[in-house]
């Protein structure tokens, strides 16, 4: 089969009333959770990841990537209206966004941050569709010692380019790896780490894990805060943005949506950082510098498009190779693995439906955002209204369902609380949860990789230096380690650029 | 703050510590066959390694190790917390003797009273709701097995 007849394909599983309903139930929860602030799409997907459970692999999929893109739409509501983002890689629609709000031009706003979106998500839709075929035919000729090199080198990535300290990422990742390393040996079947637990022997639950280090922690660490919400109350009119706001918002749009896919494929990246890169560039190329942070739509315009295009990016590695590039991918991997899936190159052999199934409902799930989303804005500024007295109970019910849903056993629960309680005081301590997750997923695929490698080798470690690929992903993975007091430096003077902003 | 991050490396040591104990027993194997054991106690030995590495490093560098803890949570409705905590952890062992609706129920209760509910009538309601609701839509539409417990007629 040639691309066109992939991609056809792709449409007639992903156009199934069946899946065109979850396509729709994850754009429509996706924005929902997204225009909430406090609550991100990490949280979002481990609060919807058990809902998933009783839906087939490929309507599975295609739900929780809605709620990823989803999430990304609706982050911008809350930025542009209230002045804080729904989630963090809405951070820099604030800036401009709620300026323009505050000048009457709220509606310009919301829409050039969804058709934006909508044209950066279209775009790294069909680059998706053009390149993943292509990785695959690499993927395909790796083997263990290649994976493992991979799986090492996207950890190593993804710990550099975290927010905190290297070494924090680094020790967060290995506790993960060791909680993924619970229960029974992949090769002898002999209990490791239960602690004579009869509940660990299946080892330790990723619904309770995520729900409590993301969900139960973020409501931990907003109910000790008093907040108050100053939601905009003036009329949204003219969401359709006018002709002057096209011409000046084509560039950032554009530049985004190739910056934010490139960028969205590097193992670490994520949706935040180019967000920022995107604000910068945008500014540097602007002839009018001095109008961002007063109301300039190109600052709505193109960390949108960017957002919306990294979250597109970060499928390609997870559909092709296997490879989570962040927290999000390694939850999808979860729910793909429930559902007996094995992300990686022979996804798209053994899997077609998944593999081009979600593919084509990206497109049509960026549709129907934008079809939904500038008429339902109304709704999501009455959400926003919503209580935090009543939201938070009910965030945390949601959790405890979801946990005890999959296996009615109450330890789940108790676990969920153990997790909550650490990923609060990880939040305090500034240790990040995402490093933990990854590691938490990859260990072990990189434990089955290495023993197999080990094995192929009689003990030999030479074998990784006789393979290229496989040499290249660890030099690159150690450089990586070696060179953290430079990334270190680098990261804080963004951050000194961040605040300035 | 400097104590606490002290006392998070002494922590990660302590978990790194028991992981490679509770290993103990587990075979290493040999580099050619690897054991149960071969790879997480790798893992332990590293971590402990660098845990120790941050704790010395943070022991060291800049900051005062009186630093009190307290200004973490100044001004901020910190006891909240514990109480969230204790609650769930009320829930999940009653879940299976009381039931999902009345611990729901009780739960919900705690919640909108506790976070200030103008009128208490309101919360006491608004919980009956929220768990009946609740369970309708997860037991009876998602087929999501809730206990009964004492409700089981």
């Amino acid at each position: 089969m040639d691309i066109t007849q992939h991609i056809l394909y792709g449409f007639s599983v992903a156009l199934t009333p069946e899946n065109l309903f979850y396509c729709f139930l994850g754009s429509f929860l996706g924005t929902l959770i997204g225009v909430l602030p406090g609550l991100g799409p990490a949280a979002s997907i481990a609060l919807l990841l058990p809902i998933t459970f009783n839906i087939p692999a490929t309507g599975s999929i295609i739900m929780l990537a809605g709620i990823f893109y989803g999430a990304q739409y609706g982050g911008s509501t809350t930025s542009i209206l209230v002045n804080i983002p729904g989630e963090a890689s809405s951070v820099v629609t604030c800036y401009d966004g709620y300026q323009m709000a505050r000048q009457g031009r709220a509606g310009a706003a919301l829409g050039i941050a969804a058709f934006g979106s909508f044209i950066a998500g279209t775009f790294g839709t069909l680059m998706i569709m053009l390149i993943s075929p292509l990785l695959v035919l690499v993927a395909l000729k790796f083997g263990p010692p290649e994976f493992v090199g991979l799986m090492f080198a996207g950890l190593v990535m993804v710990v550099c380019l975290s927010r905190e300290s290297v070494l924090k990422g680094l020790m967060m990742a290995i506790v993960g790896i060791i909680l993924g390393s619970v229960g029974l040996d992949p090769i002898f079947g002999t209990q490791r780490l239960t602690f004579g637990s009869t509940t660990l022997m299946g080892g330790v639950e990723i619904i309770a894990l995520v729900m409590g280090l993301f969900g139960i922690s973020e409501v931990l660490t907003n109910i000790e805060q008093v907040l108050t919400q100053d939601v905009y109350n003036g009329k949204i009119k003219g969401l359709l943005p006018n002709k002057k706001d096209w011409q000046t918002s084509a560039g950032p749009i554009a530049r985004g949506s190739i910056l934010g896919f490139f960028l969205g494929i590097i193992p670490g990246v994520g949706t935040i950082v180019p967000t920022f890169i995107s604000y910068a560039m945008e500014k540097k190329l602007s002839k009018h510098p001095e109008t961002f942070g007063t109301g300039a739509i190109e600052g709505v315009a193109g960390p949108e498009a960017t957002n919306n295009s990294a979250s597109s990016g970060c499928f390609v590695p997870l559909l092709t190779m296997g490879l989570p590039t962040n927290v999000i991918m390694a939850m999808m991997v979860g729910g793909l693995m429930i559902h007996g899936v094995q992300p990686g190159p022979l996804l798209m052999k053994q899997h077609p439906d998944v593999f081009w199934g979600v593919i084509a409902s990206m497109y049509i799930g960026n549709v129907m955002l934008l079809v939904l989303n500038l008429p339902l804005i109304r709704i999501w500024v009455l959400i926003l209204k919503i209580p935090e007295k009543i939201l938070f109970p009910l965030i945390i019910l949601f959790c405890i369902i979801g946990t005890y849903s999959v296996n009615q056993n109450y330890v789940d629960i108790i676990t969920l609380m153990i997790f909550g309680g650490l990923g609060y005081m990880m939040r305090k301590l500034h240790y990040e949860a995402g490093p933990l997750i990854l590691g938490f997923i990859l260990g072990p695929m990189i434990e089955e990789g290495l023993r197999q490698s080990l094995l192929m080798s009689k003990g030999d470690l030479s074998l990784f230096l006789s393979r290229p690929i496989a040499l290249c992903f660890l030099l690159f993975a150690f450089a990586l380690l070696i060179s953290s007091p430079v990334i270190a430096l680098l990261k804080a003077r963004y951050k000194v650029v961040e605040m300035e902003e | 703050m400097k104590k606490l991050q002290i006392m998070s490396g002494v922590a990660l040591m302590a978990f790194a510590a028991v992981i490679c104990f509770e290993l103990r027993n587990l075979p290493f194997g040999t580099p050619g066959v690897p054991g149960p054991a071969f790879f997480p106690l790798l893992l332990g030995i590293a971590l402990f390694s660098l845990a120790l590495l941050f704790t010395v490093k943070t022991a060291l560098g800049e900051g005062v190790l009186t630093d009190s803890a307290r200004t973490l949570w100044a001004g901020l409705q910190w006891k909240q917390v514990p109480y969230t905590l204790a609650a769930l952890l009320g829930y999940a062992l009653f879940l299976d003797r009381l039931g999902y609706l009345i611990c729901t129920w009780v739960l919900m209760v705690y919640f909108f009273w506790g976070k200030g509910a103008k009128n208490k009538g309101i919360a006491i309601i608004g919980a009956l709701l929220v768990s009946v609701i609740s369970y309708v839509i997860f037991r009876s539409m998602l087929k999501v097995r809730l206990p009964l417990g004492l409700l089981r007629f």
